[in-house]
């Protein structure tokens, strides 16, 4: 029963990851992006709790949140010329309200880069298991999604927050693999603090942009 | 008192403190050189372990400091080290004003020294990938320019990023080394997952194109600081790693591995670099080039541990990299003008726009092509007695090595008689004048002069650096 109860949270975390990520390789929307990253710290700690207590795992938590929040607040006060792709959206105009929609090839293509990274990542999470005996077969799915998904992210992006948000994915998949090996207060206390490094770098990264725009 | 609170919180604590007065810039210069001065004297004095008698005053300096469970250990035999690491930190602090350097770069170039000490310290070493990615998100703020793309920096974070899950994983194998030995398949694992991991760090062929996008993109001076100084402790570290797991060393496929790799940074380096259109890249594809040099030298020492002399050599490289790398930093700051705050600096050095510079800036431009001359190993110069010697070395160890480390120089040489072609080229009715400030002329004639002197002497500088193979028991024997 209690294997179970483990395989259903494990699944869970698995599920939220991979529709976060999608979200976060899809959308060109800081405000979709933001929530999609808040929700895959999420499925990080469903996975992380799943090998370690509670207490420790929230601090992935925590500092994923903390950092999403950083960006959040930087990429919020931007001018929405940076925040969308003028050049690669389409503008519809009806009384007075106008939308920016996405291309559909864009985001087609990029959906079914996913899939590829995907199957990549089912056939590979698979034998893990020769390089870190013992772990489950779901966390390092869940991982190699994370880390997948992240590095097709950060190849498909040539901006700062962008590039944050997919470095964070990547690095979010990797302590996931490597909460199954170790338990380290100490490794999730700096970690953490490298989350929020990134984030904070990220501000200073994002704010040139801004000027640029003003002037 | 012990040594790590002196070489890393010291640093560190005053880095922070010297945020705060960062727009008092000649201040700042003045105190990050004379602190970093001071550590450098203190490490030559070696008190770790002796102690210090000031007046009635007596203080041992032990080697341990314990944090979080976690230890530093600085112990005597790392004192060479130490005066390495902050004399060079002295150094780029010394041509700093000159280099219209960001006014982060002493409060975070004193921290990224006490983070890159720390990497050497701290055991387990696992933890020093973590470190690293530190190093590498301070470094970030100094090399993004405001008014530029900044791709290259977003890739150099993202490089040093990816780098550290390895290094991570890596500490992870061997850690179980402590508790019996490790299976051939483990000793595999960690040494695919250590050499991903470290050619992701030192931006080994393929992960090297941020090389030469930040020398392009980045204030020169910023950009060869951070090469010079990632380079110099990531090859101590790494070779930390390699003395300290000899069974890596043995995993045998290591050698041809480190020759592959360095043949093809040192080759691509010398093509990139002979067919380079800015003076900037150039510099990146130097650095490749060294960074090519030395996994040949490196292969070449683990290949026939004997010849201890070529690892000497490996850390008598530093030298002449060093001084070369900041000459020509400097030279390119100069030539740049006032280009260097500008949007499009980019441009600045490319060769259509430094075209006949060499007439209104024959100082700069000269001591340019002979820290690109030095990089390349042309004699008489800093770069060439080192040369010398490994390419006799590795000669004998392998001619396919040497003669991808001889086609790099080759190239790089090519370069910089392309570039001294276009700064002097121009209408023969352009007089030739001496514009540059008086503060550059001295700095830069003084790298000049420096360049010339180890060039000719270099018994007088470079055995010190040999004796550093001391360090490594193992891999030195």
């Amino acid at each position: 029963m209690e294997r179970l109860s483990e395989g259903s949270l494990i699944l869970a975390g698995v599920v939220l990851v991979v529709f976060t990520t999608l979200a976060l390789l899809i959308s060109r929307n800081w405000r979709v992006t933001i929530i999609a990253l808040l929700l895959q710290y999420g499925g990080v700690f469903i996975l992380v709790s799943s090998v370690w207590p509670t207490p420790i795992a929230l601090i992935k938590l925590v500092a994923g949140w903390i950092s999403t929040i950083v960006l959040a607040l930087a990429i919020g006060n931007t001018p929405s010329e940076i925040n969308t792709t003028p050049e690669s959206t389409v503008k519809l105009e009806f009384r007075g309200i106008s939308i920016h929609l996405q291309p559909i090839s864009r985001g087609l293509f990029r959906f079914l880069g996913a899939v590829m990274v995907l199957l990549v990542v089912l056939s590979v999470a698979t034998r893990v298991a020769d390089w870190v005996p013992g772990i489950a077969e779901g966390l390092s799915l869940g991982a190699f999604i994370l880390v997948g998904l992240g590095l097709l992210h950060l190849g498909l992006t040539a901006r700062p927050f962008r590039t944050i948000v997919s470095l964070l994915t990547i690095l979010a998949g990797f302590e996931v693999l490597y909460a199954a090996v170790e338990v380290s207060t100490l490794v999730a206390g700096l970690l953490a603090m490298m989350n929020l490094g990134l984030a904070l770098v990220g501000t200073y990264l994002i704010y040139p942009e801004i000027s640029e725009v003003e002037a | 008192m012990n040594a790590p609170l002196i070489w890393i919180l010291t640093p560190g604590i005053l880095g922070i403190t010297l945020l705060f007065f960062r727009h008092r810039r000649r201040l700042i210069v003045l105190m990050g050189m004379g602190v970093a001065l001071i550590l450098a004297g203190f490490a030559w004095y070696n008190p770790i372990g002796r102690g210090v008698t000031l007046g009635p005053l007596s203080i041992e300096i032990t080697d341990t400091l314990t944090f979080l469970g976690r230890r530093f250990l600085i112990d005597a035999a790392d004192a060479p080290t130490l005066v390495m690491i902050y004399l060079g930190v002295a150094f780029w602090f010394g041509g700093a004003n000159i280099a219209r350097a960001h006014s982060l770069f002493i409060p975070a170039g004193l921290g990224i020294a006490a983070l890159l000490t720390a990497v050497l310290a701290v055991t387990p070493f696992l933890y020093a990938a973590i470190l690293i990615e530190m190093v590498a998100l301070v470094c970030t703020p100094l090399l993004f320019r405001p008014t530029g793309r900044g791709r290259g920096v977003l890739r150099f974070l993202s490089f040093q990023s990816l780098g550290m899950p390895f290094i991570l994983f890596t500490g992870w194998i061997l850690a179980g080394a402590d508790l019996g030995p490790l299976s051939p398949q483990q000793i595999t694992h960690a040494g695919l997952l250590l050499a991903l991991g470290f050619a992701f760090l030192l931006g080994i062929f393929p992960f090297h194109t941020w090389i030469p996008m930040l020398a392009e993109e980045a204030n020169p001076y910023i950009a060869a600081f951070v090469f010079f100084v990632l380079s110099l402790v990531l090859s101590l570290f790494g070779l930390g790693i390699l003395e300290r797991f000899s069974g890596l060393v043995s995993y045998t496929g290591i050698f041809t591995v480190l020759r592959l790799a360095g043949s093809l940074m040192a080759i691509t380096g010398g093509i990139w670099a002979a067919f380079q259109r800015h003076v900037g890249r150039m510099m990146g594809y130097a650095v490749m080039i060294e960074t090519g040099l030395s996994l040949l030298v490196l292969g070449a020492a683990l290949e026939s541990p004997g010849n201890e002399s070529l690892l000497g050599l490996l850390l008598a490289l530093v030298l002449p990299r060093g001084l070369g790398l900041g000459v020509m930093a400097l030279a390119l700051v100069t030539l740049s003008g006032e280009a260097l705050d500008e949007p499009n600096f980019k441009e600045a050095l490319r060769f259509r726009n430094i075209q006949g510079k060499g007439r209104r800036m024959p100082i700069a431009a000269g001591i340019l092509v002979l820290a690109l001359f030095s990089l390349a190993g042309f004699p008489m110069l800093a770069g060439f007695p080192v040369r010398l010697v490994i390419w006799e070395g590795l000669a004998a160890n392998s001619l396919l090595s040497a003669s991808a480390s001889f086609l790099g120089s080759i190239g790089l040489f090519s370069g910089a008689l392309r570039a001294l072609t276009v700064l002097v080229m121009g209408p023969s009715e352009d007089p030739w004048q001496i514009s540059e400030a008086p503060g550059s002329i001295g700095l830069l004639l003084l790298g000049g002069f420096s360049l010339l002197v180890i060039g000719i002497f270099p018994q007088w500088f470079l055995p010190a650096f040999v004796d550093m193979t001391n360090l490594f028991t193992i891999l030195g024997r």
